[in-house]
């Protein structure tokens, strides 16, 4: 592996913060009570009674959000993926709004609009629904976050994939005498299905790992696997049995990869091509197409016969400009789902202003004693100083780490598939493995509780992004631009400084961006790592909301989304100007 | 496979365009555009890039809505029926072969949306398979296929179901020439066998003149002039056509008379040459005079009935013939072509030479 320094740096750093802490959290669930080798805890798993139901939840809670986030998600990447590329990006930016908003502010925002007074139940009243239902603190609220908190990941994945399909074939089914019904369901939803096999993985391993949702908007019975895992540790100081939980997890999520490797291939998750012909020797892959298409055929048909029936009723007229109605639907469908992705945050602005001492919609009166409250509090200053400081170094480290790496595999690597899984897989693993696994570590060498722990933590985190980032902004790059630089007698430094640099700058600022963002928003490893100790902001959110939900949280919601606006505004400009010159 | 020339009764008629107008914002692009195309007929739309084919072609094909005008098929009215109810096949350039369908399942395609059985639908497969030559290819995907093959079958999807007119835009665009020069013989080669009527879209003016029957030509979202191969090359109507198809020499001048139809034209340096014109011209109007370079004759024993004198400049070789260039008065740039080997009498660079040629060899246009 010569020339491979660019790659060494990031693949060190992965190998001794996330690689090594969760080989040796998997040792340590091996080890017994009397600190001998042994399977106990594993055998524990399947006697506890608690651990099989809190399973059998959280698999219920992400094989529905799955399903639910697949389901809206993909009118929107539909409308996304035919619109033309100017409108496609400004309804993006709300797609992604909630990625953007903190995943804390959203939580609080749902509270506000699924309380029993909340804003929802209220609209219902008024549409005349007499003792609407509380969503909240059942598992419909759950499922609402929890598709909320996802779909934006389902759209984009699914979006990659659309993208790549040939609008002509939709045309040529039509004028091969296909109705739009069976175009749809016989050319493009197949076409489609592996972008959204790829959303539902995504959405369903990230759903494993989730506990801030099930925790704020569920109640006991809707206690997820992680929740276990926290108690464990925190409560009952069992690191064995935690480990085999965490571990079974994993295991759980290497095994759905496989399936989804040999059914889909994995190349779809970087919006790569479909494993399509080929695979069809794998008999997994044969059974599942033969059942696939029966189904396509079934829903094919049935729709067609209800566009052949409406056809009857109201006959294409040939001299007069056709209704599109099928296509405002679908607009109006696609729309909805994104205001249901955008709007929800914005609720939690009026409530910080509030004079009551509770969540209570809507809001009474107007007041700043929720901001003078958390202004006078010093935890929240120390909580949002460590939190930019911890942030910001861990953009900066990211981008050191990541950018040299991501150089390596666009310009020289040959293994690239192999290398880029690496550099990618703490984005695949459910971040409470790497969370228990880290604070095991640190726990032995005295990073627990330090700011240091805390970056290295997010780091860890923040790398794939900046690798896939980079990685996407350097293959649009064209290396003949460096060459020719060199021709004209640049050196290297010189060529990057002059010539690369400035042509990559905004994929740059994104990937900063996008490290920064995860990193202040992250809490399943500041749970752990901080100790209790020291604190960051969205952990002081969650003690907090633990306790009580006030109108105080909600101010530093609105304060952390202003904030946010802000810095992703700026970024946006810097990253404009770039371009324009 | 031409109809006599008169008798195109409706019945033959496969497709009527009638003023069809289309816009898109503020740009035209597509201004009383008028095409018929007769049972058998190989229609080719021609013209520069962004003259508004492939816009009037998916108006035909139902795939974009055009603001006024009228399109029949077959007879029918069409103007605004979705693409499903026409009675049209359609190539598309990047062939739109669907990716996850074995070839089988493409042909077989339009015929299952026909409700055909299984066992009508496999008889008609490969058939179809046999007349693009590529039997037993029923399981194949797309992708295994090459780009000139991938054409075949989507020319294959498109005929399996005889619609009343084919369409293809730019089918050939996409492959290499000698591809596209083999391709283009065995699509004439299926027109002919099977007697379709086709429109059929192209830039290239050589392909367009190759195989069709007649081409329309295109520019700026109008029809210039429809009409054969031969009435386009011999007898353009505006400067336009005869500077886009095929070479030309253009002699400015001004008309000074007309003898049995025949114009009389003064051209810049004052000789006065004559020949047939397509448009209505009147005396003192300004005129060009277009002949093809292979009209020409340099130094001919007995100089045709019109001539100019020019200055040698060089010859090109390309090939079976060699092309000869002049500069004549005012600097104007004339080519004459002849025969490789034919022998070039008194011809020396920077030597006058006489250019001649027949009257009924030249047109005289507007100058526009
Ligand atoms: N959907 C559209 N929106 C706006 N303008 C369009 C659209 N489609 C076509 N045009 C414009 O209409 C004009 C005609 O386009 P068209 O595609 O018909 O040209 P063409 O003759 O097929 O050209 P080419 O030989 O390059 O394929 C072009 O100027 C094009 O920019
Ligand atoms: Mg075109």
């Amino acid at each position: 592996m010569r020339g491979s320094w660019p790659l060494i740096p990031a693949a060190l750093f992965l190998a001794v913060a996330f690689v090594y802490p969760v080989a040796l959290l998997l040792g340590r669930s091996f080890v017994g009570s009397d600190g001998g080798l042994s399977a106990e805890n594993y055998a524990r798993l399947g006697e506890s009674t608690v651990v099989v139901r809190v399973m059998l939840i959280t698999f219920k809670i992400a094989g529905w959000t799955t399903l639910f986030a697949i389901i809206a998600g993909y009118p929107i990447a539909y409308l996304l993926a035919t619109l033309p590329a100017s409108r496609r990006n400004l309804l993006a930016i709300f797609v992604l709004m909630p990625f953007w908003t903190s995943f804390l502010v959203r939580t609080f925002a749902w509270i506000v609009l699924l309380g029993r007074n909340g804003a929802l139940n209220q609209l219902l009243q008024v549409l005349g629904v007499s003792d609407p239902p509380s969503f909240l603190y059942q598992f419909s609220g759950v499922m609402i976050g929890m598709v909320h908190a996802l779909m934006p990941l389902c759209v984009l994945t699914m979006l990659s994939v659309m993208e790549n399909i040939d609008k002509r074939l939709t045309d040529a089914a039509g004028t091969l005498g296909a109705r739009p019904a069976a175009a749809f369901w016989r050319i493009y939803f197949p076409l489609s299905l592996p972008g959204a096999a790829a959303g539902g993985l995504l959405v369903f391993i990230t759903s494993l790992g989730f506990f801030i949702t099930p925790a704020l908007l569920g109640s006991e019975r809707e206690t997820v696997i992680v929740q276990l895992v926290i108690f464990q540790i925190k409560e009952m100081l069992n690191w064995g049995f935690a480990g085999a939980i965490a571990i079974m997890l994993l295991v759980v999520a290497l095994v759905i990869f496989y399936i989804y490797d040999r059914l889909v291939g994995l190349s779809t998750l970087s919006g790569g091509d479909v494993r399509g012909g080929a695979s069809s020797r794998n008999p997994l892959s044969w059974l599942g197409s033969k059942v696939g298409n029966l189904l396509l055929t079934a829903i094919s048909e049935v729709s067609d016969a209800i566009g052949r029936a409406l056809g009857a009723l109201m006959p294409a007229r040939p001299d007069r400009k056709p209704r599109r109605i099928g296509g405002k639907v679908l607009r109006f469908v696609a729309l909805a789902g994104i205001a249901f992705l955008a709007v929800p945050a914005f609720f939690v602005v009026p409530v910080s202003f509030s004079e009551s001492q509770f969540l209570t919609w809507p809001p009474k009166g107007f007041s700043l004693q929720w901001y003078r409250e958390v202004f006078d509090n010093p935890l929240w200053i120390g909580a949002a100083w460590r939190s930019f400081v911890v942030a910001f170094s861990v953009a900066v480290v990211a981008l050191m780490l990541g950018v040299p790496a991501a150089f390596y595999l666009v310009r020289r690597a040959r293994r690239t598939t192999a290398i880029m899984a690496f550099l990618i897989s703490p984005l695949i693993m459910p971040h409470i493995i790497i969370a228990v696994a880290l604070f095991y570590l640190f726990a032995q060498i005295g990073l627990v509780g330090t700011t240091i722990g805390l970056i290295i933590g997010h780091t860890v985190l923040a790398i794939p992004y900046v690798v896939v980032t980079v990685v996407a902004v350097l293959k649009n790059y064209d290396i003949r631009l460096d060459h020719a630089a060199s021709t004209l007698g640049a050196n290297g430094v010189r060529t990057f400084l002059n010539v690369t640099f400035p042509l990559i700058r905004s994929g740059l600022i994104a990937a900063f961006m996008f490290a920064f963002i995860i990193s202040f928003d992250e809490l399943t490893i500041s749970l752990f790592v901080t100790g209790g100790q020291v604190t960051t902001l969205p952990k002081q959110m969650w003690d907090d909301a633990l306790l009580r939900v006030s109108p105080a949280l909600a101010a530093v919601a609105t304060l952390i989304l202003a904030f946010m606006t802000a810095v992703i505004l700026g970024s946006e400009i810097l990253r404009r100007r770039g371009v324009a010159k | 496979m031409k109809m006599a020339d008169g008798s195109s009764n409706s019945d033959s008629l496969k497709l009527e365009v009638r003023n069809l107008r289309k816009t898109f914002g503020e740009f035209v692009a597509l201004e009383g555009a008028s095409v018929e195309v007769r049972a058998g007929e190989f229609l080719t739309l021609l013209g520069p890039s962004g003259s508004g084919k492939t816009t009037l072609l998916l108006a035909i094909a139902g795939l974009n809505e055009p603001d006024s005008g009228e399109i029949r098929i077959h007879g029918d009215l069409a103007t605004y029926l979705p693409p499903y109810q026409r009675d049209i096949g359609m190539v598309f350039q990047n062939y739109a072969l669907f990716p996850h369908m074995t070839i089988g399942e493409n042909i077989g395609f339009p015929l299952r949306m026909r409700r055909w059985s299984a066992s009508k639908i496999d008889e008609a497969v490969s058939r179809i398979l046999d007349v693009v030559q590529l039997p037993g290819t029923e399981n194949r995907y797309p992708r295994q296929l090459s780009g000139g093959q991938q054409q075949r079958i989507a020319l294959a999807r498109a005929l399996v179901y005889e619609p009343s007119i084919v369409l293809m835009d730019e089918p050939l665009g996409a492959l290499d020439k000698k591809l596209r020069e083999q391709l283009q013989y065995e699509i004439k080669r299926l027109h002919e066998r099977l007697g379709l009527a086709m429109l059929y879209v192209t830039h290239d003016q050589e392909e367009a003149l190759v195989m069709s029957d007649r081409i329309c030509l295109m520019r700026q979202g109008r029809i210039e002039q429809i009409g054969t191969p031969e009435e386009l090359y011999f007898r353009p109507k505006t400067r336009f056509a005869a500077d886009f198809l095929g070479e030309s020499n253009l002699l400015e001048g001004e008309v000074i008379g007309f003898q049995d139809g025949i114009c009389e034209v003064a051209l810049n340096d004052g000789r006065p040459v004559r020949g047939p014109t397509t448009t209505k011209l009147n005396v003192g109007d300004k005129a060009v005079v277009m002949i093809r370079p292979e009209a020409i004759r340099i130094n001919a024993a007995e100089a045709g009935a019109n001539s100019v004198t020019a200055t040698f400049i060089e010859a090109v070789m390309t090939g079976g013939t060699t092309k000869c260039f002049f500069e004549g008065h005012q600097g104007q740039q004339l080519k004459a072509q002849i025969l490789t080997g034919q022998p070039r009498d008194g011809l020396a660079p920077n030597k006058e030479a006489v250019l001649s040629w027949e009257p009924d060899s030249c047109v005289v246009l507007a100058h526009d």
